[in-house]
């Protein structure tokens, strides 16, 4: 039986050892969005036009990385046991899409999306979105066919909730 | 080798003699070395990042803080009582893994190694990281409480026949 134990404490040792390995170098992401996460809920701003604050644009897009469902939790438990061989090179989250444009009247117009998704890049470091991707190392917002679109935000996540509320107000029928 | 208590150890040549039981004992065993690697790469993780000589797990707490709804109970119970008390924390979660993983990868107070690895999980879900994840490893790690899996393969079945009314290593 000891001749097994040591076999095994050998492979632990061993396993122990490449967890040690030097670690890849980290890139720094205006949008960080931690991809281990699987409860986590991310609110990313994008503000199309000008990037001057001075100048105000009413149009932007507010993207809610919501929590992973309970499938792609579970299969968490296997991504963390294989990681010593596999990488993983992308990350899916369900989104939903808050958008606000000027209205025709005055005002603004503000449409929510459900249900769609996105597609992390781990590699890139690129958001992917139904209508174009995100640059995570300086936050630029490009259309699928790769023209710029304007520039993106991580919002502190009580703030993304605040934002939601806006949108929830106009589907209630609230002021906009 | 002998039986210690009724206790039969596990053996390759049992697939011959008893296949169906050398399976479920071979697939319990796989699946207690699976939870020693996770709970290994969550020691090595520990240990490197200084949890037990730095505040680096103060700022995990904290950056979960800001993560969930402050409604939460995980947000309560981090605010009031993991950040506060963040150094011990620290080191109970830190010395919990490492003792987890030794019980399981070498057999030795296996059971008790299984159900710290329970309570552990649980005062993560409570403290605000649960994620159904979760669930199967609570499920597997109570297998290792119910069966003698220590005794069948790991240092138990010794120290239990040296320490027969040990609680411990049964």
């Amino acid at each position: 039986m000891f001749s097994g134990l040591r076999r095994v404490s050998y492979a632990i040792l061993a396993a122990g050892l490449m967890g040690c390995s030097s670690p890849e170098p980290q890139v720094q992401l205006l949008i960080p969005v931690n991809d281990k996460c699987t409860t986590c809920e991310d609110f990313i701003r994008c503000d199309g036009g000008s990037a001057n604050a001075a100048v105000y644009d009413p149009t932007f897009d507010i993207y809610q990385l919501k929590p992973k469902g309970t499938l792609a939790q579970l299969a968490t438990v296997w991504e963390f046991l294989i990681q010593l061989f596999h990488t993983r090179t992308e990350d899916l989250r369900p989104l939903s899409i808050y958008s606000q444009r000027p209205g025709d009247t005055g005002g603004f117009k503000r449409t929510t999306t459900g249900s769609a998704e996105a597609r992390t890049d781990l590699v890139l470091h690129h958001i992917y979105l139904p209508e174009g991707w995100i640059d995570q190392v300086n936050g630029e917002w490009r259309g699928r066919d790769g023209v710029l679109r304007g520039s993106c935000r991580l919002l502190p996540p009580a703030d993304g909730r605040e934002f939601l509320k806006l949108f929830a107000e106009e589907m209630a029928g609230g002021p906009a | 080798m002998n039986t210690v208590a009724g206790v039969r150890p596990f053996r390759f040549s049992d697939f011959r003699t008893g296949p169906a039981r050398a399976l479920g004992v071979f697939v319990l065993l796989l699946l207690r070395y699976l939870l020693a690697l996770f709970f290994l790469g969550s020691s090595i993780n520990k240990i490197t990042k200084g949890w037990l000589w730095s505040a680096y797990s103060k700022t995990v707490f904290e950056s979960r803080l800001v993560e969930l709804d402050p409604a939460t109970f995980g947000a309560r119970f981090l605010s009031a009582f993991a950040i506060p008390w963040y150094p011990l924390i620290a080191w109970v979660v830190t010395l919990s893994v490492v003792a987890v993983t030794l019980s399981l990868a070498l057999g030795v107070a296996t059971r008790w190694g299984a159900a710290l690895a329970v309570w552990l999980m649980v005062m993560f879900a409570i403290g605000g990281y649960y994620d159904a994840s979760l669930i199967p490893l609570w499920l597997i790690a109570a297998l290792f409480i119910v069966f003698p899996t220590g005794q069948w393969f790991g240092l138990d079945r010794r120290f239990h026949a040296r320490y027969p009314a040990s609680p411990w290593f049964r």
